[in-house]
């Protein structure tokens, strides 16, 4: 309840503090100024607090009128202008209540504002000026020109403030952390400045030619940090737009039709801000659930990881389980029976030792700890490594040729890994190619100074340039179902070994992934006499 | 146990094979291994009795395209599942089509010694239930024309009197067949010649 209180008592203040500001070019003895803020409190204060409170309005109001202007008429004629403000601000306040979102982020929010407000403050114009002009206060054949300014007063201070506080609204800290000061700012708000330099400040020029100015900074303004930039660079613009007003001395007519030129720069602002805003919320949630879908793979692709690593695992448990069991009915068995069981005792260490195995390999896959190294050949190294894919191009159409320059020399790697790496690339290769035509996958191994150089061309589609900068990196994958591991790990099995590897456009559009192995020149022995 | 029953072990894996062949032989059951679904097609005869423990999951030819097969060949062996990871999928189009039971790796040998029990059972029973078949079928291959025409209608429940109006004989001359008749389908009372005639039709 306090709260409450506290609400409209800095509601009340504030009101008179906005309404002493933009005091200026008054039409005396009432308040029909150029550009009104007072209102656009109003409604926000509403729109957070609900209608009921609009008593406060009509308080504020008459405060407003006693407090900055001295009593300028009667007091029933200031109550009655009060209170028709008052009703008009409630009922615009309760139309938008249920038209625009609390958060006020998207375009259609915005669209409904500005079409609410516009004949809103229309309303309110009428009403405020016929009732002076029916006491006899303005003259009666000013009342059109009064209209249009008290419309366009209240309009434009709608526009600058109610967007900027339910934009900048309290429940959201983060928006605030979020606009900490940056060179881009300060440069920002120097272009405002200079924008309203060459407007007043440089002689000779009418002062409307260069009004487009401002466009420039408030566009640059919202681009780069949508609505929330916009509506402080707009109530930036609105206040040294007023400020140079008064200091150059400017009559009241022109700073009437400036006003005008500052909704058009307004509402230009604003629906910029906003695209920028709501199309920047589109592409985050976008890039949310992407990045939610890719963990969804990977959540996947771990599963069938464990499910192949407990099938690998079970038969090695089966085995010694089975063996332990015969164990036991041979200790039962006659003394002679034992040979026997000594030799089953030795299964059970090496199908323990096999599961023991499963485990290394698994680890010796994800990173490359130690080599096993061996001196090896490198085309039965190679067919070892293809042999497993044979099948799968055969099914899918695919020529899966193998050709190993003559008389290369060993190399010394671990087999395991080598044949990963072949798998791996190989087995890329025949995603790239698919089954739409006639792929071809060609394995090359040749010399090349102290190293062999073995690469995979494919005919597929090739290496789209927007994959090509991290194509080795870690889960990066252009394949629905890939967990962008295989590369990477890839790469680091062929460094491992010393050697390099590496992607090149292939003949006729396809891929190429070639890697260097270090030689291993055969000593050469002298045979025998 | 029938002396000529055999569990026969079909699984590609060499270490579990040889483990669950020693320890069936331990515990009594004979058995033959066999390092793959075609191994087995290729060796295998109509008349081996016993059942047959098949790994589902093997390369090749697997267990359940195995199970297919000899249900084409009109095998009767009993088939029980062993699986190095647990595929409900499987276990479910395993066991609709006929398997015995479905066993997860590491196996729990007592499970699977009662799996074979049961299976070998179900063989035996089986068995019997199809040399009954097959001697009542010979039994009925030595009656006469009219022997049969009274076996059926004494089945069906007919007296020796509606019997002779039927088939247009005397009562006593139907009184001779059906002693003929019970005397070649070797049984004493009419009960048991009817119990004998059914339970072969199962």
């Amino acid at each position: 309840m306090n709260n409450r209180i506290a609400a409209v008592a800095g509601y009340l203040v504030l009101y008179v503090i906005l309404d002493w500001i933009s005091y200026i070019h008054p039409v005396l003895p009432v308040a029909i100024t150029p550009w009104n803020p007072p209102p656009g409190l109003s409604l926000v204060f509403l729109l957070r607090y609900g209608t009921r409170y609009w008593p406060a309005l009509f308080l504020a109001a008459l405060l407003a009128e006693i407090l900055v202007r001295g009593i300028p008429a009667p007091l029933p004629w200031l109550a009655a202008s009060s209170l028709a403000l008052a009703g008009c601000y409630a009922g615009l306040a309760a139309l938008l209540g249920t038209r625009i979102g609390a958060r006020f982020d998207k375009l259609s929010d915005l669209t409904r504002f500005l079409a609410l407000i516009l004949p809103g403050t229309l309303v309110a114009a009428l009403a405020y000026v016929a009732i002076f002009t029916f006491a006899g206060l303005v003259p009666q054949h000013e009342f059109f020109p009064n209209l249009l300014r008290f419309w366009v007063g209240d309009a434009i201070g709608v526009m600058v403030v109610t967007p900027l506080l339910l934009v900048h609204g309290a429940e959201n800290p983060a928006l605030w952390r979020s606009l900490r000061p940056q060179p881009e700012m300060l440069a920002q708000a120097a272009a405002v400045l200079a924008a309203l330099w060459l407007i007043f400040g440089v002689e000779y020029s009418d002062e409307f030619k260069f009004f487009y100015l401002l466009f420039l900074p408030l566009i640059w303004i919202a681009m780069r940090h949508g609505i929330r930039g916009a509506t402080i660079a707009i109530l930036g613009i609105q206040l040294g737009l007023i400020v140079a007003l008064e200091w150059s001395g400017q009559r009241s007519a022109a700073v009437v039709e400036f006003q005008l030129l500052m909704a058009a720069l307004t509402v230009t602002g604003l629906f910029l801000g906003m695209a920028v805003t709501s199309r920047r919320a589109l592409e985050e949630q976008l890039r949310n659930r992407q990045s939610e879908l890719n963990q969804a793979l990977r959540m996947a692709a771990a599963g069938e990881m464990t499910s192949a690593l407990a099938h690998e695992l079970n038969q090695p448990l089966s085995a010694i389980s089975s063996y332990l069991r015969a164990c036991q009915l041979m200790l039962e068995l006659p003394e002679e029976q034992h040979p026997l069981l000594a030799e089953t005792m030795d299964k059970v260490v090496a199908e323990a030792a096999r599961a023991g195995q499963v485990v290394h390999r698994l680890r010796d896959f994800y990173r490359s700890g130690e080599l096993r190294l061996e001196r090896l050949a490198m085309e039965p190294l190679l067919q070892g490594g293809m042999e497993p894919l044979n099948k799968r191009a055969d099914r899918e159409g695919i020529a899966l040729s193998l050709k190993v320059a003559p008389h290369l020399p060993e190399v010394l790697a671990d087999r395991m890994q080598i044949e990963t790496v072949l798998h791996n690339l190989v087995s890329n290769a025949i995603d790239a190619c698919g089954a739409s035509r006639r792929g071809e996958i060609h394995v090359g191994a040749v010399a090349e100074g102290g190293a062999v150089r073995v690469c995979v061309s494919d005919n597929g589609a090739g290496i789209a340039p927007e994959i090509a900068a991290h194509l080795f990196k870690p889960f990066a994958t252009s394949k629905p179902q890939g967990m962008g591991l295989g590369l990477a790990i890839t790469r680091s099995l062929i460094e491992a070994h010393g050697g390099k590897l590496w992607a090149e456009a292939g003949e006729g559009g396809g891929a190429r992934f070639c890697f260097t192995l270090p030689a291993e020149f055969p000593t050469i022995i002298a045979h025998g006499r | 146990m029938d002396d000529n029953s055999l569990v026969y072990i079909v699984d590609d894996d060499a270490a579990v094979r040889d483990s669950l062949s020693l320890l069936l032989r331990l515990k009594g059951y004979a058995n033959r291994t066999f390092a793959s679904a075609e191994e087995f097609l290729a060796q295998a005869r109509p008349d081996w009795r016993g059942c047959l423990l098949l790994d589902i999951g093997m390369a090749g030819m697997d267990g359940l395209a195995l199970q297919r097969e000899l249900a084409n060949q009109g095998g009767t062996l009993p088939i029980i599942f062993i699986t190095a990871h647990g595929d409900a999928a499987k276990a479910r189009a395993a066991l609709k089509a006929g398997a015995v039971d479905f066993l997860e790796k590491p196996l729990d040998n007592e499970a699977l010694i009662s799996a074979i029990d049961e299976a070998l059972d179900h063989a035996a029973r089986e068995r019997q239930a199809s040399a009954a078949r097959d001697g009542l079928a010979a039994r009925l291959a030595r009656l006469t024309g009219r022997e049969r025409q009274v076996l059926d209608l004494v089945v069906e429940g007919r007296h020796n009197r509606e019997i002779a109006v039927q088939l247009e004989i005397s009562p006593r001359t139907v009184e001779v067949y059906k002693a003929r008749m019970m005397e070649k389908m070797q049984v004493r009372t009419l009960p048991d010649l009817i119990r004998s005639v059914l339970s072969a039709e199962k």
